[in-house]
């Protein structure tokens, strides 16, 4: 599984290291779909965890960048209240019971969301951020550093829950 | 019988739920898209006095509208369907339309965000009425499943909420709303 966040090296630029994020949820999502039971349960946190530490990112340090270059803060704000559902969707997945009959249906719902804010993102808030002269790779170095220390931070699904609570 | 049918060829959404109980739901979603188009088309930016009321008619339709599904359509679909994989995401969407009807409800005229989160609404709402009338309402009519006692009961509460929640288009702060939206699943 192409899931280690760190390991392709910290020369990426932001969109280059967002857009690797996106790849590795969607594979985690497949994944959960093969698997059944307690079996998913690791999974769940890893998708949480992950989507966590991506929106944090991008709230902290990509989005208001992105802000100040594309003037377009209506694109802007629907990707903020975007990932505030999806955190309200996680605070309901975390911790994992056993016994909660809409486990199925609440990673169903989180996947349908956020490949619908991915494809926004990825066909009209990249494209215009690519259009500026925004210094990527700097911004890049910068979420990388806060990447290392959020996941220092977030390694469990406890700690996730009251991170994405804040 | 010439006007009914001309209605039959405008309102495409219920003309194709022959089922009186869906024909309801579909009545209701069919509303819902009517105010989030006119809501659109509106001039002006950011929270005006008239987005402001528009967006107080669509969350009283949201929540008049969920609570019937909840209360009296899924519990029947279950029966009817026997699966529960589609009305369990059907009720999960219902809550992320709840979150973005709280988030609504505290918005005053210097909140930035306003628009956005109608704007997020209407997507997920959109996404969730569609996939009831393209998954749900097909699979019951297939399963000839029997609405026909669930059509006035629909009706009923929907009248009785509507009347419960008649505040001269002010929801704000409102107990019954704060009721209807501050349940979440877990």
């Amino acid at each position: 599984m192409a899931t280690d966040d760190t390991a392709v090296g910290t020369s990426e630029d932001a969109i280059d290291m967002l857009t690797r994020d996106h790849r590795i949820v969607k594979e985690l999502f497949k994944e959960f779909a093969k698997k059944d039971g307690k079996a998913r349960n690791p999974l769940i946190e890893e998708i949480c965890t992950k989507l966590t530490i991506h929106t944090a990112l991008e709230e902290e340090l990509f989005y208001p960048a992105v802000r100040n270059e594309i003037r377009d803060d209506n694109l802007m704000n629907e990707a903020v209240i975007e990932h505030a559902t999806a955190r309200h969707i996680i605070k309901q997945l975390l911790p994992v019971q056993d016994d909660d009959e809409y486990v199925q249906a609440k990673v169903t719902v989180l996947r349908e969301y956020i490949k619908h804010h991915i494809n926004e993102e990825e066909s009209e808030m990249f494209p215009k951020v690519k259009q500026t002269k925004l210094d990527l790779k700097s911004l890049g170095r910068q979420m990388m550093d806060r990447r290392v220390a959020l996941q220092e931070q977030l390694t469990t699904p406890d700690a996730v829950v009251a991170f994405a609570a804040l | 019988m010439e006007l009914l049918m001309s209605e039959k060829a405008v309102d495409n959404t219920a003309a194709e739920h022959s089922t009186p109980a869906l024909r309801v739901l579909a009545d209701d979603h069919d509303r819902v898209r009517a105010l989030f188009r006119y809501f659109a088309q509106l001039e002006g930016t950011g929270p005006t006095t008239e987005r402001l009321n528009v967006a107080q008619d669509i969350c009283k339709e949201l929540v008049i509208h969920s609570t019937i599904e909840e209360e009296l359509f899924y519990p029947a679909a279950r029966i009817a369907l026997g699966e529960h994989n589609l009305i369990n995401e059907a009720e999960v969407e219902h809550g992320a339309a709840k979150y973005l009807i709280r988030q609504l409800l505290a918005t005053n005229k210097e909140d930035a965000f306003f628009c956005a989160k109608v704007k997020v609404l209407r997507e997920y709402v959109k996404h969730h009425m569609d996939e009831e009338e393209k998954e749900i309402f097909p699979k019951l009519k297939h399963a000839r499943a029997d609405m026909s006692a669930l059509e006035q009961r629909l009706i009923d509460r929907r009248e009785e909420l509507r009347g419960l929640l008649k505040t001269a288009g002010h929801l704000v702060g409102f107990e019954p709303v704060k009721y209807f939206v501050g349940r979440d699943l877990r």
